[in-house]
């Protein structure tokens, strides 16, 4: 008897989906053959007059037939306002030269010096998909493209994905590839070279010297750098492996444990920001034309190790709690700890509100320094740069989704705060007056629409 | 020897795992759209976004991809 | 047909008795107050009528007769009559022959009503030319059934009423929870409050033994020949008729409930079991399914 030797279960299951196919069923968006459209945009707004970014999105999505899946996301970044550049406040008034050389910008008194050049126009392109590679697995391939005024980016990747022991476990690798290539206004400058005093007009160099730089394929660019004596693109390279575990673990709940390694190769150093030399009794900034400034150095490669934890626990009806915790290390010396968690509370009428709390925190880079002394060697690799600090950051959120029209209103409210060090140890002299971590103040606000068509 | 115990512990912990878990019937909770690993991957996208262009970790729930010179 | 719907509150859970297809019904539900869980009953009781008014074999002039009387006619039909048909094709297919909804006419012979009636070959035989899916055109939403077939629903309808009563009601009260018993075919539709589940008791036919389930999603159906069979000369015949030879299937289970993620489904698997006769259980082993099978 044939019949006895078939699986039909799968091929019946189909069959019955298809028969019992009904219109609407509550909050079901996306069916087979439909196209989703989810478009959305973010506010972020720090305090103290710093980064102000708008961000719309939007992302076209379908799921085909046999459960492929097609998504593209175009995203525009606009960024504006002013970011710490890595100096140390210190007792006086203190003045820096934009990058383009011509330009300069002052900080006050005690003042944490900001460059208010900050402005940069981001687009990106973001293509993903995915397809069954057999009754199992799902392979799936992406690239992203991403484009602004001093900083490209192309990437690839591709992963699959096994299930097992009934589809209760699921085993997935991923890796990717970046190529990124930088080239600020005015040159990538030298590593620890000394910030020099605004030109002003273009009246300094030596214009013979021009003219042999421009054959130096390594001037290739524009005017400015050739002036600066300065490069005027780096490039770096990402690898990354991703291996992913999940794992249903009863009725109600499920994890996921993934493990991430990223090595990067290339420029990482940050070529606006600076570190202050500070004189090593009086903990003054020397002034601009004595050398007070250096530009930072990162090293050439980086090789980060992360592991990411998360549990999805069904309260009740429809209700999920969601918390997830990351370790993460890197050669760097960069320790993080990160936790979330998100309750997603369902009320009636299909209506969702989500308040979601994140604590991160993390140590300092081998390399980070908030500045150097003046009378000190300068170390191999050195960054002022906030974001390699010590600090912890905390975010609270609340989330509000609503059905509305023919689709989905979801509209955020958070708030993300950064504090670090203020009063370091090994402050020296007026340093220990001031505070010299920038604190940080955000919200963010998100609004956005998802629909099929 | 590291790939020998690579092996060997997936192995133990999949035979582990195929004891634990729920029977394709009893799915109706894992189905709801909250339970899913990609569940609102927008806000999802655009925290990594602020959180990589402010710190110094990236990635974890996926691939880092930092895509953008904020960092 | 009493056209009664008794409701009763069961403390966690309404409780709607009525009788529908030739069997018993039942539909437990949740509701926050009397009042909805009536709106709600009635709404899906009267769904249940009119899928069995639509495709009863018993009523003349209904939805179905007009199909089977169409002679030899184009016939067009509706969506949901279109995608029972596609499910139908679907089984036919899959069962490479044996499941087959034109092989209702082999009632005209055989009467399963316990007495030694068997029909013999001479009056079987002129009527096996009528059966057969192969023989029908359909192509959606088209069908064309040649003089003197027709298409019996009557393996798929119960099921298909308890799976679609389920989601509707899902659809009407989406936070809450119910079971549609139609005669032991059971659907389960919703998610219960504070996630329960229903405590459902399979019996075996002689009473003797009992298994308690719970279960909070998927359907469960139930195939077997305890009351319909014909008994002659010591050997028993099922009601499970082989459509390519118009003979019951030997050594069929006496009764067979298999679980599943549908009523659907389950009653279909149950249905492919009995027509294994004596593979039944292997059949079913293959097919990773729970399943309770009495000989």
């Amino acid at each position: 008897m044939q019949l006895t030797r078939k699986k039909i279960r799968g091929s019946l299951g189909a069959a019955v989906c298809t028969l019992l196919a009904a219109p609407v069923v509550e909050g079901k968006l996306a069916t087979d053959g439909q196209w989703t459209i989810d478009s959305a945009a973010l506010l972020y707004v720090e305090g103290g007059g710093r980064v102000v970014a708008f961000e719309p999105v939007v992302k076209v999505s379908k799921v085909y037939d046999d459960s492929s899946r097609l998504d593209m996301q175009l995203t525009l970044d606009s960024l504006t306002g002013s970011s710490p550049n890595g100096a140390s406040p210190t007792n006086r008034v203190q003045t820096f030269t934009r990058s383009s050389g011509s330009d300069q910008y002052v900080a006050q008194v005690g003042e944490i010096p900001l460059d208010n050049s900050f402005r940069d126009q981001r687009s990106s392109l973001n293509i993903h998909w995915e397809e069954p590679w057999s009754r199992l697995s799902r392979l799936s391939l992406g690239g992203h493209f991403s484009d602004e005024f001093d900083f490209q980016s192309v990437g690839v990747q591709t992963g699959l994905s096994h299930d097992f022991n009934q589809r209760n476990t699921t085993l997935s690798a991923s890796i990717g590839i970046e190529a990124d290539r930088i080239f600020p206004d005015g040159g990538v400058p030298e590593a620890f070279s000394v910030m020099k005093v605004a030109t002003g007009d273009d009246d300094d160099d030596d214009d013979d010297d021009d003219d042999d730089k421009k054959d130096d394929p390594k001037f290739k660019g524009d005017d400015d750098g050739i002036k600066n004596n300065r490069q005027s693109s780096a490039y770096k390279t990402v690898y990354e492996l991703l291996l992913g575990f999940t794992q249903v673990l009863n009725r109600k709940m499920l994890i996921q444990v993934n493990y991430l390694m990223s090595e990067s190769t290339g420029y990482h150093t940050d070529p606006f920001k600076v570190l202050s030399r500070v004189d090593a009794t009086s903990g003054e900034t020397l002034l601009l034309e004595n050398g007070g400034y250096l530009y930072e150095k990162r090293p050439e490669e980086r090789l980060k190790q992360s592991l990411f934890s998360l549990l999805k626990y069904h309260v009740a009806s429809h209700s999920v709690m969601d918390t997830s915790y990351r370790y993460l290390r890197d050669d760097w010396g960069v320790r993080s700890h990160t936790m979330v968690m998100q309750y997603n509370w369902q009320m009636g009428d299909n209506q969702v509100v989500s308040p979601s709390f994140r604590y991160y925190v993390q140590s300092a880079a081998d390399f980070y320094h908030h500045s150097l002394l003046a009378n000190e060697r300068i170390p191999d690799f050195a960054s002022s740069d906030v974001r390699l600090a010590a600090f912890n950051a905390t975010t609270l959120g609340v989330k509000y989704t609503l059905p509305l029209g023919v689709g989905v209103m979801t509209t955020r409210l958070s708030w993300y705060q950064q504090k670090g060090e203020s009063f370091p140890a090994d402050a020296v002299g007026i340093q220990k007056e001031l505070e010299l971590f920038p604190d940080l103040d955000a919200l963010i606000v998100q609004l956005g629409y998802r629909f099929s068509w | 020897m590291r790939k020998i115990l690579i092996i060997s512990v997936t192995s133990i912990v999949l035979s582990a795992c195929s004891n634990m878990g729920v029977k394709p019937w009893q799915r109706d909770l894992l189905a709801q759209p909250a339970m899913q690993l990609d569940a609102d991957a927008m806000s999802t996208a655009f925290d990594e976004h602020i959180y990589f262009s402010k710190e110094a970790s990236s990635g974890g729930r996926g691939l880092g991809g930092g895509g953008c010179g904020c960092n | 047909m009493s056209k009664d719907i008794i409701l009763t509150d069961k403390g966690t859970h309404f409780c709607g008795v009525f009788r529908a297809m030739n069997s018993p019904c039942e539909i437990l539900l949740e509701a926050p107050n009397e009042n909805l869980a009536s709106q709600w009953l009635k709404f899906a009781v009267t769904e249940v009528w009119r899928i069995e008014q639509k495709f009863s074999r018993y009523l003349l002039d209904n939805y179905l007769y007009q199909i089977n009387h169409s002679d030899g006619k184009p016939f067009y039909v509706d969506v949901e009559t279109a995608k029972l048909l596609d499910f139908a094709e679907h089984c036919y297919r899959m069962s490479e022959g044996l499941f087959d909804v034109s092989s209702g006419i082999l009632r005209k012979v055989w009467c399963f009503d316990g007495s030694d009636h068997i029909p013999d070959q001479v009056s079987i035989a002129p009527l096996l030319p009528r059966i057969g899916w192969h023989k029908i055109s359909w192509h959606n939403p088209r069908i064309i059934l040649p003089m003197g077939m027709e298409i019996d629903l009557g393996g798929v309808a119960k099921e298909y009423a308890a799976d679609r009563v389920a989601l509707l009601l899902q659809s009407v009260a989406p936070k809450y929870g119910c079971l549609v018993n139609l005669g032991g075919d059971i659907a389960l539709g919703g998610v219960r409050c504070n996630d329960d589940c229903w405590r459902i008791g399979i019996e075996s036919p002689d009473g003797r033994e009992t298994e308690e389930l719970s279960l909070s999603a998927g359907g469960l159906a139930t195939s077997g020949d305890v009351h319909r069979y014909l008994l002659k000369d010591g050997k028993r015949y099922s009601h499970i008729l082989d459509p390519r030879t118009g003979w019951p299937i030997e050594q069929v289970p006496r009764s067979v409930t298999v679980m599943a993620n549908s009523c659907t489904e389950a009653g279909l698997l149950a249905t492919l079991s009995l027509l294994c006769g004596r593979e039944a259980e292997n059949f079913l082993d293959q097919q990773d399914v729970r399943y309770w099978c009495l000989r």
